[in-house]
């Protein structure tokens, strides 16, 4: 690679070098070239580079057609690779495409330059052109012999020695040698230094956001020292504003929001995570561990609190709840989203083109593809999920005391169970009871803790009662009666045929309850609801359910939230098609697999457990909200509703005993036969003990109480506690396949967890999972990983990228302007131990950093863009910067780190007029107090309906990963910065402070003031315009009691009354002008 | 690297804006159109394409969307032969499998189900249009009717995402924003692409922001909102205690601010700044201007119904979409929520009809009045159908539809489409199409193609691929066109 390198940065002179035409002409003997392309001719660089000059014209106008993509090929021709472009045309044996060194035989030249529209190239129906220079390029690449080189950015980088530059004395570190060695094939010449107060702002606004404290100014303005400067930036490195301000940049990589995105958009609670982020850049983690425990920080080997919490970087996509949508099919989105992110926020590489067929531009493969999606497919989540709320699997966070007090609770709970235990183990070991008095015969413990027992022999009026006549049932529909094994039952033929039981069966978690019916099903639909109270989405399926499945296996769930706070059983073998089965469930109120049973036929049955994960109520409520609801018991559907699967079941029911306790193994036999009619009881001698057990072992029963009211606390202590989405495996493994077209149901080839095979492979020894996929990136010899990240920060402080398509590293991406510089950076963060704090030090103490950013006449003919850096950098402030900033200046920031997000101002209605399926962001209600004057990071963040103060500065609405926001320029960021209410009112409080703290003068005054906007002393001009427009201002407002009034009342901060008032309303018009000064929102 | 240096250069903004001349304030049309994208800047005034590909027909487009998808059954689609066979199963012969949303898979039997409102043929063309639209029947003879509609998406969100921006995944360019791109500004001042949200009915889908989003195209091509009430866009009006002369003076203050840093702090995007503020300035009157309709006659209020005197409702967003484009504005989007009828539709779809009919009749007759209708294309539809078969269980006097994706109607009238035409056919039970379909993106290539706008060769490089609106898709259905 490192060779490669340099031969790239060899061809890069700016002043171009004149080439002998006859050098050309020797090379393409007997061909007659165009006019125009011997004209372009002369303007070419020396020597052609495949990777500099050539790709960058293939891969955008000719990879579409004969490229990687197989699909869309044409004439079986590739030409991003040297072996497709040099083997003889499919259509014409005798030619090549390319053939190295020779015009006549390449059939690529001949397209070039033919005027015939069947055999030009780009053909003219696809609207792409190339000029003649571009032409000119790829026939001087053929004459010099066609060298195809691998692709730069997959290469491993390594560090250069740094290069000889004409003045030693400019540079401050590596950085300005390869920037000055630059700059001298350019023949410019760096720009001079920064005065101090705009160096000491402009970096100041770099590394944390906002503007220089007038101490921090004062004191760098004053400090003569050498390394005045480095002071100061290690000041604001370690700062708490030094993590909020990296983190925000994550933020837009990670797309991190308050809500849920798509659909109702509901409330979601992600901001611990946010948190954690701020706290990882303050703390300066090392880049690769930041990156690990974001990948994979759950599958680290006992993983902490903070490593689970940090895979919520991946679970930061949307989500959709619209009822109606397939379940699969999105949560099939939400697996893409993550490796579409993962390579766009670390690779740098656009894989989602790879989705429905092979990359067009970049050797990816639909393959790379999904078996990248393979690594984030085996996890258990929702496709459809609440309108409100976070969906699972979700981490506890407790805070650590919390924790502890948890901890010793469930310890306690722990040993009452092995007291129990050993009480119940005495009692049947002990006692020695082989057979049963009559008083304990099970027909007669039946009847202790019956709620309710329907025969469902017969219905009228569109009800039924049950045997003791006080508690009814509604029929709705028309159920037929037919005959069971125990008499008459029900027969539930679609729909609308359902029996509801009011009031009934509403268990909390900590409760002990049984059921047992009959049943016999019909038909063989994937999910058929026998029993249950379970909800919608809304509320995330909460409450209980006994349902068959496809191949009619019983599954129970009980659930507090799929698909991860329930207990989730099912029985190994199918129940009876088209014939009566009689089923039991048990349930002992430990919130545990174990302590729930399912009987068929009398006998239990053998259990596979899906989940065993129960730790919050199991209570019906309305939705996310958690208001209760007294949902009725619901037999034979389900009330899903929304996901196409009802859970209709077809068939028979029959004999529905509610018991409020566990039911003995007798008294099930007992229940069961009752339909089989078999006249003598014989019992076994150890149910007959468990049976006595149960319901004559008094120490037992008290632990059992003990117990119910410990679990109860439990409950209690975790019911409002925070939870965070997670990532988390799921112990059945989920296979991967390519889907056609990228649709969710359209699978073909099976595919393994994979990196793209066009980089390095994954170790053997790693884990195919995400732990494997995180030890990849973080690898040091990754090529891309470190590129990458080097880039993005270049960009943040920079303003555009070494590789200016910071997202895109590939065939399509631009080059970088300073490969040598790129990756000596990438290599020397590598070996610094991924160290972040020092990386950005060495790029804001860099010579470079440091220049004056006004461009000359003669720079901006010369450079525009500012790509070879012989000026600093000079850009609008980021959409919360110049927020923070304004409220810095007036003194009503608020620096509080972190917790919940706040609403500071908004326009009233934007909330209602987007809809109104979210019941927690119906409305927006703004915050009081401080949190209105919190850093902007921390504003509330609905995807669709973002704070339009900030999306009018360009702050993304966090929809998906983005690395490089955009810098526009248009009439509504005017109207913002003089119309805001929270800018008015922050003009105001710094009119207060500028007489307050500025002196007894007006010109202090207004020098405080505008000093604390801009950083910088008014102009003897500005000074007096300011006046001017003061006198003017307090002339009126002297005169117009009213208006004074209304301007000053803006905002809920308090007016100082005790200061002249027509003059604060003077100045606050005057601040309010400071802030909209270019010197203002603009980084120079 | 002398490539890429001599790339920037000859796109260069700067460079363009320091040969062209502009000082101060003389640019605000310029930085209005796209600032930030190079190219644009060779025409200043209008967008990236310096003009339209081939004559337009059509020089705005005002765009009614009905959003939760409109029944065809009891609008447009006369099926005589459903309305018989109601109660019958649907057969999987018509079926053929195709996958229904989650809310009616679950359900046991389909019955088909017919119109319960009557049909008749209208004007001189013979449209057959419902009972309950009395007041577009009256002009039927303006309008063309696309019976034979087709999306993919079968969800609100993704269907609705998908007609306005081309995919059904967020986060592409709306069609307005496209327009907005491609053919900047006829206005000095007000935005290209003007966006008005109709109040919801209890219950109604969402429409989101990201649906008059510029997604990766430069922001300034976002649709720029009209809201009702006092702050018709966000933060147009000036502070309380401000009248319009403190702003002007204002004005003059931060104008000879900027002069003055230009002048010891030469850089042009000070200019280009200042002339934002001036742009700024400006909508402050142009925008309240057009939204104040006190000075419209009551012959033309009548025509939209009574509704047009409540600020926010559909009948005066439609009025505020004539003085939109009698003001050239480009593109004007409107969004009319409430159409989602999978139960109760016979009650619902006659309110929803009642709100759509007057307004949205008067419309048409209020620019054909002005001539502006020659010039200006109306679109009206939702963004799917719904099923033949009901939604739940018929009874006497309620009924619902689900979600359908493979057919449906939606209309157009005004520059260069047909008058008093019907296009394609859908088959007796209203399922599949028999005749000339017209896909999403084929419709959306229409659009472009009436303004002027050949769909192909309208793109943004973007992530190493050029977008355009149709993805890769699209015909213009030239047999609507004049």
């Amino acid at each position: 690679m490192k060779s490669g390198m340099e031969k790239i940065d060899f061809g890069t002179g700016f002043l171009l070098i004149f080439l002998l035409i006859s050098l050309g002409l020797c090379f393409s003997c007997g061909v007659e070239k165009p006019d125009d392309i011997l004209e372009a001719e002369l303007n070419l660089p020396e020597e052609i580079d495949y990777n500099l000059h050539v790709k960058p014209i293939l891969s955008d106008r000719c990879f579409s057609c004969h490229g990687p993509d197989p699909n869309t090929r044409e004439a079986g021709l590739r030409l991003d690779m040297a072996e497709g472009a040099y083997k003889p045309l499919a259509e014409n044996k005798r030619k090549v495409a390319v053939s190295p060194g020779n015009l006549h035989r390449s059939d690529v030249y001949e397209r070039l330059v033919s005027d015939d529209p069947e055999k030009k190239m780009p053909p003219p129906g696809s609207n792409l052109t190339l000029s003649s220079r571009e032409k000119a390029i790829i026939i001087r690449w053929i004459e010099q012999g066609a060298h195809y080189k691998p692709h730069w950015a997959y290469i491993k980088p390594e560090k250069s020695i740094l290069p000889q530059v004409s003045d030693t004395t400019w540079a401050n570190n590596e950085i300005d040698y390869f920037v000055m060695a630059k700059l001298d094939q350019t023949n410019l010449k760096p720009s001079p230094p920064a005065e101090k107060e705009r160096l000491i702002r402009r970096v100041s606004l770099d590394l944390t956001g906002l503007p220089p404290d007038l101490d921090l100014i004062e004191r760098f303005l004053n400090d003569t020292s050498p390394n005045a400067y480095e002071k100061a930036v290690d000041t604001l490195l370690a700062s708490v504003a030094y993590g909020e301000r990296m983190a925000l940049d994550w933020l837009d990589v990670a797309r991190y929001a308050d809500s849920n995105g798509l659909h109702a958009d509901g409330y979601r609670m992600m901001w611990p995570w946010r948190d954690w982020v701020i706290e990882a850049f303050k703390e300066n983690m090392p880049y690769d561990r930041f990156i690990e425990w974001q990948v994979a920080g759950d599958l680290m080997s006992e993983p902490t609190k903070q490593q689970v919490l940090a895979t919520a970087f991946n679970r930061n996509n949307q989500t959709n709840s619209e009822a109606g949508i397939i379940d699969e099919e999105y949560r099939l989105e939400y697996v893409f989203d993550r490796s579409e992110t993962i390579g766009k926020a670390f690779l740098g590489l656009t894989l989602d083109c790879a989705r429905c067929h092979d990359h067009k531009f970049d050797p990816l493969s639909q393959k790379d593809y999904y078996s990248m999606a393979a690594f984030f497919n085996n996890m258990d989540e929702l496709g459809m999920t609440g309108n409100d709320g976070n969906s699972g699997p979700l981490m506890l966070y407790l805070e650590d005391e919390e924790e502890r007090d948890l901890e010793k609770l469930k310890d306690k709970i722990r040993a009452l169970e092995d007291e129990k235990a050993r009480a119940q183990q005495n009692f049947l070991q002990e006692k020695n009871m082989d057979s049963l008095d009559p008083q304990w015969f099970p027909e007669k413990t039946l009847q202790k803790g019956l709620i309710a027992h329907f025969n469902l022999d017969e219905y009228g009026e569109g009800s039924t009662l049950d045997q003791s006549g006080k508690v009814l049932a509604k029929v709705k529909g028309s159920p037929e009666i037919i005959s069971s094994p125990v008499g008459e039952g029900m027969r539930f033929k679609n729909e609308s045929d359902v029996l509801e039981i009011p009031e009934q069966g509403l268990f909390e978690m900590t409760s002990a309850f049984s059921f047992s019916f009959w049943a016999k099903p019909e038909s063989r639909e994937p999910y058929r609801s026998l029993l249950a109270n379970s909800g919608n989405k809304n509320n995330f399926f909460r409450g209980y359910e006994v349902f068959l499945d496809s191949t009619n296996r019983v599954q129970v769930r009980i659930i507090h939230a799929l698909p991860h706070n329930c207990i989730h059983l099912i029985t190994k073998d199918p129940i009876k098609m088209d014939d009566w089965s009689h089923i039991v469930l048990t349930y002992d109120g430990s919130a545990s697999a174990s302590g729930t049973q399912l009987y068929i036929d009398g006998k239990p049955w053998p259990l596979e457990v899906l989940v065993d994960n129960l730790y919050k109520s199991i209570l019906p409520v309305k939705d996310s909200s958690g208001e209760p609801v007294n949902r009725p018991l619901r037999l034979a559907r389900s009330y899903r509703l929304y996901g196409g699967d009802n859970g209709i079941f077809t068939g028979g029911l029959d004999e529905l005993y509610l018991y409020k306790r566990v039911l003995t193994g007798l008294e099930i036999e007992e229940l069961h036969r009752n339909g089989v009619s078999s006249p003598n009881k014989e019992y076994e001698p150890s149910e007959i003990r468990r049976h006595l057990d149960y319901h004559t072992n008094v120490e037992v029963r008290d632990k059992n109480e003990s117990l119910k009211v410990l679990r109860q606390e439990q409950l209690k202590m975790l019911e409002d506690k925070k939870e965070v989405m997670v990532m988390k495996e799921r112990d059945h493994f989920r296979k991967t396949y390519i889907l056609d077209r990228g649709e969710y149901d359209s699978p073909t080839d099976e595919v393994q967890a994979d990196v793209p095979a066009v980089l390095p492979t994954l170790d053997q020894q790693w884990p195919r999972n995400r732990l494997g996929l995180a030890k990849w990136l973080t690898h040091p010899d990754h090529p891309l990983v470190s590129r990458v990240a080097v880039n993005r920060y270049w960009n943040q402080f920079f303003g555009r990228g070494i590789v200016p398509t910071v997202g895109d590293f590939g065939s399509q991406g631009e080059l970088p302007s300073h490969p040598l510089l790129l990756d000596w950076l990438a290599v020397d963060f590598v070996e610094s131990g991924w160290d972040v704090k020092a990386l950005v030090k060495k790029m804001v103490t860099s010579a470079t950093y440091k220049q004056q950013s006004l461009a000359t006449e003669e720079l901006l003919e010369l450079d525009p863009d500012n790509v070879y850096l012989a000026r600093g950098p000079r850009h609008r402030l980021l959409g919360e910067f110049i927020r923070d900033s304004y409220l810095h200046a007036s003194g009503l920031l608020e620096e509080e780190v972190g917790g919940p997000s706040v609403k500071p101002y908004q326009p009233e209605g934007l909330w209602e007029e987007k809809g109104e399926f979210s019941n927690f962001l119906l409305t927006y209600r703004p915050d009081e107090g401080k949190d209105l004057y919190r850093r902007s990071m921390y504003t509330f963040i609905r995807r669709t309906s973002p704070a339009p103060a900030m999306t009018t500065f360009d702050v993304p609405e966090r929809a998906d990963c983005m690395v490089q926001r955009q810098e526009t320029n248009t009439p509504l960021q005017p109207l913002v910065l003089m119309n805001d209410p929270q800018i008015i009112e922050a003009s105001r409080a710094l009119a207060e402070k500028m007489q307050k703290e500025g002196g007894n003068h007006l010109e202090d005054q207004l020098a405080y003031g505008f000093r604390r906007v801009t950083g910088r002393r008014p102009s003897e001009k500005e000074m007096n315009i300011f006046k001017k427009m003061f006198s003017e201002e307090l002339h009126r407002f002297s005169q117009n009691k009213k208006d004074r009034e209304a301007l000053l009342n803006v905002g809920a901060s308090k007016v100082d009354r005790n200061l002249p008032l027509e003059k604060t309303a003077a100045l606050t018009m005057v601040a309010n002008i400071m802030f909209n000064h270019f010197d203002f929102y603009t980084k120079q | 690297m002398s490539d890429l240096c001599s790339h920037v250069n000859q796109y260069s903004r700067r460079e363009f804006l320091t040969k062209a001349g502009l000082g101060i304030g003389g640019m605000a049309l310029a930085s209005l159109v796209n600032p930030f994208s190079s190219q644009a800047l060779t025409n200043p005034g209008n967008g990236i394409l310096g003009g339209t590909h081939f004559p337009p027909k059509a020089k705005r487009v005002i765009y009614l969307f009905q959003s939760g998808g409109p029944s065809q059954f009891e609008l447009f689609d006369f099926k005589p032969e459903l309305i018989k066979r109601t109660g019958e199963q649907l057969p999987d012969s018509v079926r053929q499998g195709q996958r229904l949303t989650g809310m009616s898979a679950g359900q046991k039997a389909l019955p088909m189900i017919g119109s319960r409102f009557g049909f008749e043929k209208r004007g001189k063309s013979g449209l057959y249009i419902s009972e309950l639209l009395p007041h577009i029947a009256s002009i039927s003879d303006e309008i063309c009717v696309i019976k034979s509609m087709h999306t993919e998406a079968i969800n609100h969100d993704p269907a609705i995402t998908f007609f306005q921006t081309g995919s059904q995944q967020a986060g592409r360019p709306s069609i307005g924003s496209w327009v907005s791109y491609g053919l900047g500004s006829e206005n000095e001042n007000l935005p290209a692409f003007c966006v008005l949200v109709s109040n919801g009915r209890s219950g109604a889908q969402p429409v989101y922001g990201r649906l008059w989003g510029n997604g990766f195209l430069p922001s300034l091509h976002q649709g720029v909102q009209f809201r009702s009430g006092k702050d018709p866009v966000l933060y147009l009006n000036d502070p309380p205690g401000i009248g319009r002369k403190d702003r002007l003076a204002y004005m003059d203050h931060l104008k000879a601010l900027y002069e003055h840093t230009f002048e010891s702090n030469p850089d042009e995007e000070i200019n280009s700044k200042i002339a934002q503020y001036e742009m700024a300035y400006r909508m402050q009157t142009s925008v309240p201007e057009t939204m104040d309709i006190s000075g419209e006659p009551d012959h033309v209020l009548e025509m939209y119904g009574p509704d047009v005197k409540i600020p926010g409702t559909y009948a005066a967003n439609c009025l505020l979409a004539r003085r939109l484009a009698e003001k050239n504005v480009k593109f004007i989007q409107l969004y009319h929520k409430g159409w989602d009828q999978h139960g109760n539709l016979p009650n619902d779809i006659k309110t929803m009809s009642q709100s759509t009919d007057k307004p949205t009749a008067g419309l048409i007759q209020d620019l054909k009045q002005r001539g502006l209708l020659d010039d200006t294309l109306v679109i009206w539809g939702g963004e799917f159908g719904r099923t033949s078969y009901s939604q739940g269980q018929i009874t006497k006097t309620t009924y619902g539809r689900d979600h359908h994706p493979k057919c449906f109607s939606m209309w157009m009238a005004g520059a260069g489409v047909k008058k008093g035409f019907s296009y394609g056919q859908t088959d007796e039970l209203g399922y599949n199409i028999i005749e000339d379909p017209v896909h999403v993106h084929d419709f959306q290539a229409t659009l472009l193609h009436l303004m002027g706008v050949d769909h192909e060769r309208l793109n943004f490089k973007h992530q190493g691929r050029r977008y355009r609106l149709t993805d890769v898709h699209g015909k213009v259905v030239e047999a609507l066109l004049t």
